[in-house]
């Protein structure tokens, strides 16, 4: 018998079945079948039924993704056992129509991204709202009939937010709460009572006055980004509308004195908006639907990180490219869409005004400039006196009145009532804006006379000739007085010879002989090259100079207003007017409310819109020194009330968040939320109404967007509520009727009455029908399509869209005063800050030299007012004093200067741009989305101290953190201006200060210069209670015990360096633009068109090791010391960079 | 050195010296392990009237202890080329119908948390599925010549002692948003979520009994050959494990097999063994006998 | 050991198992020049194959940003060191494939990944070799760069995971060449986690077995392109069927731009598996590591790509990518337009090369309202 067996007998014994002994290892012992080779057989494949089980669902239905991020994707959601189990794209893009049955092309599917096929982890996950929440102190506040100081203020054991106990209740009882603060709130502070009571609480005196007496404009309502659900998230300002009838009530005043509540911006708010465009084209955005790089040869990326935030549009760049196009990246790192660019350059931030005169610099010297496309389209031959700095007036030469209109535009007469905005078809001016522009004038050298130009002579009909484009002209005035002119073309040329290539590389580092090769290659055939701006640019304060230089330089290439060649400015999704039929729903009067589904609604505004910027600069227009910056029709009122849907970003994710939370909202009386996800803002609130997600909507709604042709329906959808949540336009007329219950007003209830008939469709009906681009549509129609995953197209102008197009194509002029794109300009809040003309600044703090600087060598036409002249120290650089310090230095003086603070060892530039992982909506805080984010993904949580399965990061150049003895991966403390960040006051208030100071990793990332750092936007910040979760749970994540709000860093947030920044010259009270619906001109403030902008990506910073990166504090972090990280390769990791594994020989 | 003497003497049936032993024995339990001489060639199954429950039962100590020295498992890929558990000393008692044994190997490290790259503590014994002169190939048997294994898995074992079903069971610290089963949708049906719980794990949905959850730490097998291990009803066996710093002590009980031949093997987890990649014996003869009278 | 011929290395070579085709190969094309690096596919596959327990860690798609990007963590630095010397002939490649450097003992020359090798899923992201400093002017190719990598299952002619099973758990299906683990049996000895060089193999450690991509059979079976085509918004993915090079067909669209145009190339041809998803290399690359990672015919492949706009076929089937769910056998570019189609020739969807720009009357007599860009 044999009881041993070697290897050597086994192999024998088997020889027999020849190569099947290899095959051994296949046999089936419970058939004897042998598999002699898986490649060819396998017996039983039953099993294989269990992939298809889990493939199938037992139905799907459509709903829409609308973070704001500009997409709006119909989505496919699969349900298995009444569960939503998967979510995928509808693929029927390609069959959107317009009204003339144009179509797009299933190139445009599909449309989805991984933020939305993670939304199943957001409608069920922890921090799902299921009902809603109440404060328990706020609770106690309002049981006990709203008790108060003396000073008006609620007393303080009531308002422990952040870390106060929370109730559930009901969403009737909640309202009650919400209706019966409100009123309490507005009674207060109405009337002298009310205005004596701001008073003791040291609000400013022009903001108690801009109250009005009504305790009405100190409620403040947002539904953020209302393009995002024109009835659903708009419906925040009718709301805010239908206050007239308490005002009424607490002040028995008439309609004609009622005011309602305030409404905060959205678009300048989330610093989206770039505000040079308005002071260029006297409008909103110039913009083109993303998909008309098709047909453009040279596309411009700039500041802007298309392939990460514009996601399912990435694809027309990269094929664009693939066809032929050029695409050059313009970015302060090596970014993600740089990766992309046959031409990277990389760029100081916030020194993109400098980089567009640069090249414009190149364009003028050498004359390479489209001629006639300026003298058609632009100020730049016009006359500028140099006595007043004021453009020269033909009624100041020749007397005469201004001239009849006729190409477009038509002068209402006195007391002329404007049409509804989405009827207009002319540019609508009033007769005293008409009289108080005049007509301009050029100088004809031909003749030697100077000639007059009115706002219909663009384009086609421009009769600029001979023009005098360099030097200057005495002209005679008609009181016989003379006065030297210049033109604009000739005023700008003089400022950009300060830019050539070698000034302009020393400042913004891009290579003098890449400039010039760009400028020429962009000048070469004018009207072929896309300026595509991001949001990087946007965010410095000195973003209005930098729109006007791009514009220069656009204009002076004939790249302004056509499909292939155009400036577009990329950051949130924000044209109301793109349903400018909106008025018949937020604007519909109170008083008169039309409960007839077939008649339009009667409309008035007893709202008054407000920036956000001044909450954010703790309710104080900006005074430096004796002067006060803030213009008349900009002055907020003081915040008592805020409640906002749709929008984190007003609170939990606000600029300067920690000093909001400290020193602004103990001065605020009730925060209110609608939420499906417990946000940052959540964890600051009073009260939370929990709301449906997009999937299970039980109101239809719409959106469109300015990237892409659609319009877009969220349908209703089939899948029944998961929680206890009602839709937000049903909460809002829940709190309305509670109002009318206080009030004995039965109008509260019937301005809602289509919400609660579930007949929403008539408010959206009255929208489209009275809406220029959507005419011709019904909502019925629209919704049953949607369901089918099928949007429609605008009817906008053109597809793809394009702002201007009509101006270049029908010769209409802009919505300027001279008809043309202004470079000049000539107000005297822009002459006082020496931006008359387009020139550059420093960044107001994110600048290694003297901040705020205007860079300029002596120049006739720059005379702003200095910081002597305001009554403050020339030296005084305080963050405050700086917004308006207008110094001028050229560059070589600049160049020898320091940020003040460089000396302490706040020498790095701090910005916190959007990427791929997150959006407004949608940010990086669910476990599949987090764990991808960045670096330090790990669901598992190896390391303790981790506050998630991911974490918020800096990113910083190996020699920077080598130098500070900063390893990759180790936490570190970042800290900004001690002056007033993270919050004024930190210094001794340990108990705040502990969640506020930034401590987050660091990264090893070569793509960003020495000098330059960054963290990646929308994370969740640390909350009081998100550190006390840090510290009691046994896992150690950083999760609120009594909330579950999930912080994504263990204390601060990528918002502990930003603060509220002020602009002078967005805040004038002469600026004139374009309404935000319709056709009609005005000046001054306007929100999301005119108003301030702040600065979130400016801050310099200290950064200091906290700690080591290795697992739990021990060591190095572990890619690193496996030697695969930047600055750790091991010999082998330098080998495979090197791609010298593999021994290419040449081929013989 | 003496009680390793001892040992070896058993199979010399010299009833003086045996009563030295069990003294010895009973004295140094699971104490003395050095170098035992090797026990000739047989594991006794002592008669008991009760099998005992746990491998640490007292009355393991009346059973003879046989030590097996482990060979390499080199004859199919994956081979195993590199000694690890160098031995292996197993005792075995009786009770006419079943037969319980003791296996005890060092391993000071208890591997039984599973995970990629990560593999766990076991043994396996193996008797030929028939009685007969000739014995089957002793590496998993061969085609038509079955085998009948018992494997023990540490992994089992903590799994049969209560780990929870749940990725924090292995990863304290993790965190996870969401599954699919959890929805309040199927809150209050545990059937349709067990179903649908199953649905993402196909290897469960399909019964694989490797895919856990469990009760018991030990399952039945036959086998025809490397790669044809095939698990089959429980015929009453089980097996249960207990670690000490140096190593395991794991108790195996079965039906008294037909054949008197037993072949063992063990795993070390801590060593990346598994499947194939083991230590095991060639067929060690198994021999019935009476505890000596008193 | 037998004797198989690998025609992406150009020679015979040893496999464990003897040389059988399926009767059709599920292949990809993956233009890694038009990658987003937005893990929409990652998504995609995560929430519909892997949600479950024990599968949180698991990726059957991921993308990594190359070269500092690596799941698991150095994957395929550590499986090139432990080859040895690569080197190419010419097309050929006469070092050693990862079955040829089995170790003693074993089937396959691989590694076994640690469950810490898993952590850091997108480490690397969007670092770029070469340190950057002020003033940088990049042109093609760029002296600092990186790439996304997207990586599921190659569905290899050779898979080293089917090879080294111990159990014959993992076979090739006949009808559409896809690998599949027999979660019936897999016993989770992680022999083919150990083995497969691309690291698509991974152990649940709550269901015992290892699991892998299944390239979406059940809906390869109607007709239907896997979830990470579906959602690559990117749209850089085409699934199809590939046919040896001998039988390679211009109507079918992998072939045209395998075999054809010769653009796309495999991953790690070296390694000796075959894999079957092919890559258009990124053409702002220097060539040696493209050459590591994608074999000799890289060059050639990229200065193709840079000439595609003298090219309309190669444009017109790149912008046909990711504009249906359905497979598309065949393909023909009509014109201006491109049409993917069925294996019977039948339209599927019909694309433009560029989007049509549509200008309406600035009044719109029939509804009574202008139309304009700027409301």
């Amino acid at each position: 018998m044999k009881k041993g067996f070697s290897r050597r007998e086994f192999l024998r014994s088997m020889s027999a079945a020849g190569f099947g002994a290899f095959a051994m290892s296949a046999i089936k012992a419970w058939g004897l079948e042998a598999i002699t080779n898986p490649l060819a057989v396998y017996p039983e494949r039953g099993w294989e039924d269990a992939y298809r089980n889990l493939w199938k669902h037992d139905w799907k239905f459509t709903f829409l993704c609308a973070p704001n991020d500009t997409h709006n994707c119909l989505l496919n959601g699969y349900v298995r056992n009444g569960v939503l189990v998967r979510i995928g794209p509808t693929m029927r893009y390609g069959e959107a129509q317009d009204l003339e049955g144009n179509r797009v092309s299933h190139r445009w599917d599909p449309r989805i991204c991984q933020k939305g096929l993670a939304l199943t982890r957001r409608i069920y996950g922890d921090r799902r709202i299921s009902g809603c929440m109440v404060r328990s102190g706020f609770k106690r506040w309002v049981e006990a009939g709203f008790p108060r100081q003396a000073s008006g203020l609620p007393a303080r054991e009531f308002f422990n937010r952040g870390r106060d106990q929370w109730v559930r209740v009901s969403h009737d009882q909640a309202a009650t709460m919400v209706a019966s603060a409100l009123k309490n709130i507005a009674e207060t502070y109405s009337g002298e009572k009310g205005a004596a009571l701001l008073k003791a609480q040291n609000y400013d005196q022009e903001v108690i006055a801009a109250m009005d007496g009504a305790g009405t404009q100190c409620l403040k309502f947002r539904g953020g980004m209302p393009l995002l659900g024109i009835t659903r998230v708009f419906g925040f300002y009718r709301f805010a509308n239908s206050l007239a009838l308490l005002d009424q009530h607490i002040r028995a005043v008439g309609p004609e004195k009622a005011l309602g509540g305030r409404g905060f911006d959205n678009y300048s708010w989330h610093t989206d908006l770039p505000p040079g465009h308005p002071m260029v084209t006297g409008q909103q955005t110039v913009e083109f639907d993303l998909s008309a790089v098709e047909h453009s040869k040279t596309i411009l990326v700039w500041g802007m990180n298309w392939i990460t935030t514009k996601m399912p549009d990435a694809h027309w760049l990269t094929e664009a490219r693939l066809k032929g196009a050029k695409v050059v990246v313009i970015a302060c790192e090596y970014s993600a869409t740089a990766s992309k660019g046959d031409q990277v350059m990389v760029v100081r931030p916030g020194t993109t005004s400098a980089l567009a005169l640069g090249l414009s610099h190149v364009i003028l010297k050498e004359r390479l400039y489209d001629l006639e496309y300026l003298k058609q389209w632009t100020d730049l031959p016009l006359l500028v006196r140099m006595d007043t700095l004021k453009t020269l007036k033909a009624h100041e030469v020749f007397g005469t009145a201004p001239s009849p209109l006729s190409n477009q535009t038509r002068v209402l007469a006195p007391g002329e009532k404007e049409p509804p905005p989405g009827t207009q078809r002319e540019i609508l001016i009033s007769q005293e804006l008409r009289q108080e522009w005049g007509d301009h004038l050029w100088w004809d050298t031909s003749a030697a006379v100077c000639r007059p130009l009115t706002r219909d002579q663009v384009g086609a009909r421009s009769t600029v000739g001979e023009a005098l484009l360099e030097g200057s002209v005495e002209v005679k005035l008609a009181d016989g007085s003379k006065v030297r002119c210049r033109p604009v073309f000739d005023l700008i040329k003089q400022y950009v010879e300060h830019f050539d290539p070698r000034t302009t590389e020393e400042l913004t580092w891009a290579p003098a002989r890449e400039v010039e090769e760009l400028a020429r290659h962009i000048a070469k055939e004018p009207g072929t090259t896309l300026f595509a701006l991001g949001m990087g640019p946007n965010q410095f304060f000195n973003s209005d100079n930098k729109d006007r230089a791009v514009f220069l330089l656009a204009a002076l290439t004939g790249n302004v207003g056509r499909i292939g060649g155009n400036v577009g400015s990329y950051a949130g999704n924000y044209r109301v007017a793109l349903f400018n039929g909106s008025p018949q729903y937020i604007n519909e009067d109170p008083f008169h409310i039309q409960l007839d589904p077939s008649k339009p609604a009667r409309v008035r505004q007893y709202w008054r819109a407000e920036s956000a910027h001044y909450y954010n600069h703790e309710d104080h227009p900006l005074r430096v020194g004796r002067k006060l910056l803030t213009g008349k029709t900009h002055m907020p009122c003081p915040t008592k009330a805020m409640w906002f849907a749709n929008a984190n970003s007003i609170l939990g994710n606000v600029k300067w968040h920690y000093n909001t939370v400290v020193n602004v909202l103990p001065r605020i009386e009730m925060i209110a939320v609608n939420e499906w996800w417990w946000t940052a803002s959540c964890e600051w609130a009073d009260i939370v109404f929990g709301v449906d997600s997009w999937a299970e909507l039980k109101h239809p709604d719409l959106t469109a967007s300015v990237t892409n042709p659609f319009l877009q329906v969220f349908p209703r959808t089939p899948l029944p509520r998961i929680f206890e949540t009602l839709g937000d336009i049903e909460v809002l007329a829940l709190v309305a009727e509670k109002l009318g219950q206080l009030t004995q007003d039965q109008r509260f209830k019937q301005y809602w009455e289509f919400v609660r008939e579930g007949k929403t469709t008539v408010y959206l009906q009255r929208i489209l029908d009275n809406s220029t681009n959507t005419k011709g549509y019904s909502m019925e129609e629209l919704e049953a399509k949607a369901r089918e995953g099928i949007p429609a197209l605008m009817n906008s102008r053109t597809t793809p869209k394009a702002v201007g197009f009509e101006q270049v194509t029908d010769s209409r002029p802009w919505y300027t005063k001279s008809g043309r794109l202004e470079f000049y300009r000539e107000e005297e809040e822009f002459i006082e800050a020496g931006e008359n003309l387009p020139v550059h600044r420093e960044p107001v703090d994110s600048t290694f030299y003297e901040p705020n600087v205007i860079v300029a060598p002596a120049h006739e036409a720059i005379r702003c007012s200095r910081p002597e002249q305001y009554g403050v120290d020339p030296g005084d650089l305080s963050s405050e004093t700086r917004c308006a310090r207008n110094v001028v230095k050229d560059w070589r003086e600049l160049k020898a200067s320091a940020h003040p603070l460089a000396s302490k060892g706040f020498k790095f530039i701090f910005h916190t741009p959007k990427y791929r992982h997150g959006a407004h909506t949608t940010p990086i805080d669910t476990d599949m989305v987090a764990v991808l984010f960045g670096p330090f993904g790990d669901l598992h949580r190896q390391d303790r101290r981790s506050p998630f399965v991911t974490e918020g990061y800096v990113d910083m150049n190996p020699l920077d953190a080598r130098e500070l003895d900063i390893q990759d991966g180790d936490y570190v403390w970042i800290d900004p201006d001690p002056e007033d960040r993270p919050f004024r006051g930190w210094e001794g208030n340990q108990r705040d200060y502990e969640f506020s100071r930034l401590l987050c990793r660091a990264r090893y990332y070569p793509g960003t210069p020495r000098g330059v750092t960054r963290m990646w936007f929308n994370m969740y910040g640390a909350t009081p209670g998100s550190l006390e979760g840090q510290r009691s749970r046994a896992d150690g994540l950083a999760k609120n015990p009594r909330t579950g709000y999930q912080g994504m860093f263990r204390s601060g947030s990528h918002q502990s360096a930003t603060r509220g920044w002020l602009k002078p010259t967005l805040m004038t009270d002469s600026l004139v633009r374009k309404a935000l619906f319709g056709q009609s001109l005005g000046k001054g403030f306007l929100p999301d068109v005119h108003c301030p902008v702040g600065a979130p990506r400016e801050a310099m910073v200290k950064i200091t090791k906290a700690e080591p990166g290795g697992t739990d504090g021990k060591g190095l972090w572990r890619p690193a010391q496996m030697g695969i990280r930047p600055g750790y390769e091991s010999e082998e990791m330098k080998r495979y960079l090197q791609g010298k594994f593999v021994e290419g020989e040449k081929e013989a | 050195m003496r009680c390793a003497r001892g040992v070896c003497m058993v199979g010399e049936r010299d009833r003086a010296r045996w009563l030295i032993f069990l003294a010895l024995g009973l004295a140094l339990a699971g104490g003395c392990r050095d170098r035992p001489q090797p026990s000739g060639s047989e594991i006794v199954m002592l008669k008991v009237e009760q099998l005992p429950a746990s491998p640490e039962d007292p009355a393991w100590q009346k059973a003879p202890e046989h030590v097996a020295r482990l060979l390499l498992q080199d004859i199919v890929e994956p081979r195993q080329l590199k000694v690890t558990t160098a031995e292996l000393r197993v005792r075995a008692l009786q009770d006419g119908k079943k037969v319980a044994f003791r296996l005890q190997w060092k391993d000071p490290t208890k591997d039984e948390l599973p995970g990629p790259g990560k593999f766990l503590d076991g043994c396996a014994l193996q008797v030929p599925a028939e009685a007969g002169a000739s014995l089957p190939a002793p590496q998993m048997g061969e085609p038509g010549r079955a085998v009948e294994i018992l494997f023990w898995s540490a992994g089992w074992q903590a799994m049969a002692e209560g780990r929870a079903d749940r990725l924090q069971a292995l990863y304290p610290n993790a965190w996870v948003d969401h599954y699919p089963y959890e929805a309040p949708a199927l809150r209050g049906n545990p059937s349709s979520q067990r179903e649908m719980e199953n649905l993402y794990l196909p290897a469960r949905a399909l019964g694989n009994h490797r895919a856990g959850p469990r009760s018991s730490a030990v399952e039945e097998y036959l086998a025809q050959g490397p790669g044809t291990l095939t698990p089959r009803k429980n015929s009453g066996s089980h097996g249960m494990g207990k670690h000490n710093p140096e190593g395991w002590s794991v108790l195996l009980t079965r039906s008294l097999p037909r054949s008197r031949y037993v072949a063992l093997a063990v795993w070390d987890g801590a060593e990346g063994e598994a499947g194939g990649r083991k230590m095991r014996t060639s067929w060690i003869a198994l021999r019935e006998t009476q505890p000596p009278p008193r | 050991m037998a004797r198989v011929n690998n025609w992406q290395i150009n020679r015979e070579m040893a496999y464990w198992y003897p040389e059988k085709r399926p009767r059709r190969q599920f292949a990809a094309v993956f233009d890694i020049n038009k990658c987003i690096g937005c893990q929409s596919c990652t998504l995609a596959c995560k929430t519909t194959w892997t949600s479950g327990k024990g599968q949180e860690y698991m990726l059957w798609n991921n993308v990594e940003s190359k070269p500092y990007g690596f799941y698991p963590l150095a994957w395929d630095l550590k499986l090139l060191q432990m080859l040895g010397p690569q080197r190419w002939e010419g097309a050929r490649y006469i070092g050693q494939t990862i079955f040829e450097a089995a170790p003693a003992g074993r089937r396959v020359r691989g590694w076994q990944p640690q469950e810490r090798d898993y952590a850091y899923p997108n480490v690397g992201e969007d670092d770029c070799a070469g340190l950057l400093d002020k003033g940088l002017g990049l042109h093609v190719p760029h002296t600092a760069w990186f790439f996304y990598l997207a990586r599921i299952c190659n569905h290899c002619s050779f898979p080293a995971c089917l090879a080294a099973c111990p159990r014959g758990a993992i076979y090739k299906r006949q009808e559409d060449g896809v690998v599949l683990i027999d979660q019936s049996r897999c016993h989770g000895y992680q022999e083919c986690v150990r083995a497969c060089p691309y690291k698509k193999s991974f152990f649940n450690p709550l269901s015992g077995t290892s699991e892998k991509c299944i390239g979406c059979y059940p809906k390869l079976e109607r007709g239907l392109q896997p979830q990470c085509f579906l959602n690559c918004i990117g749209k850089i993915r085409l699934a199809g069927w590939v046919s040896p090079p001998s039988q390679a067909d211009p109507e079918n669209p992998i072939d045209f731009l395998v075999h054809i145009k010769k653009v796309a190339k495999p991953l790690f041809p070296q390694f000796g598996l075959e894999p079957n998803v092919y890559y258009i290399p990124p053409i702002h690359v220097p060539t040696p590591f493209l050459k590591q990672m994608f074999g000799p015919g890289v060059e050639e492949a990229v200065n193709t790509y840079k000439r595609a706009k003298e090219d309309p076929d190669l444009q017109a089937l790149l912008c046909l990518l990711g504009s249906t769910e359905r497979l598309m056998a065949r393909w023909r570019r009509q014109g201006e337009w491109v049409v993917g189609a069925a294996d019977d020739g039948g339209e599927i969807v019909r694309v433009p090369l560029k989007e049509p720009v549509y200008v309406r009357p600035a009044f719109d007599q029939r509804y009574e309202i202008a139309r304009v860009n700027c409301p």
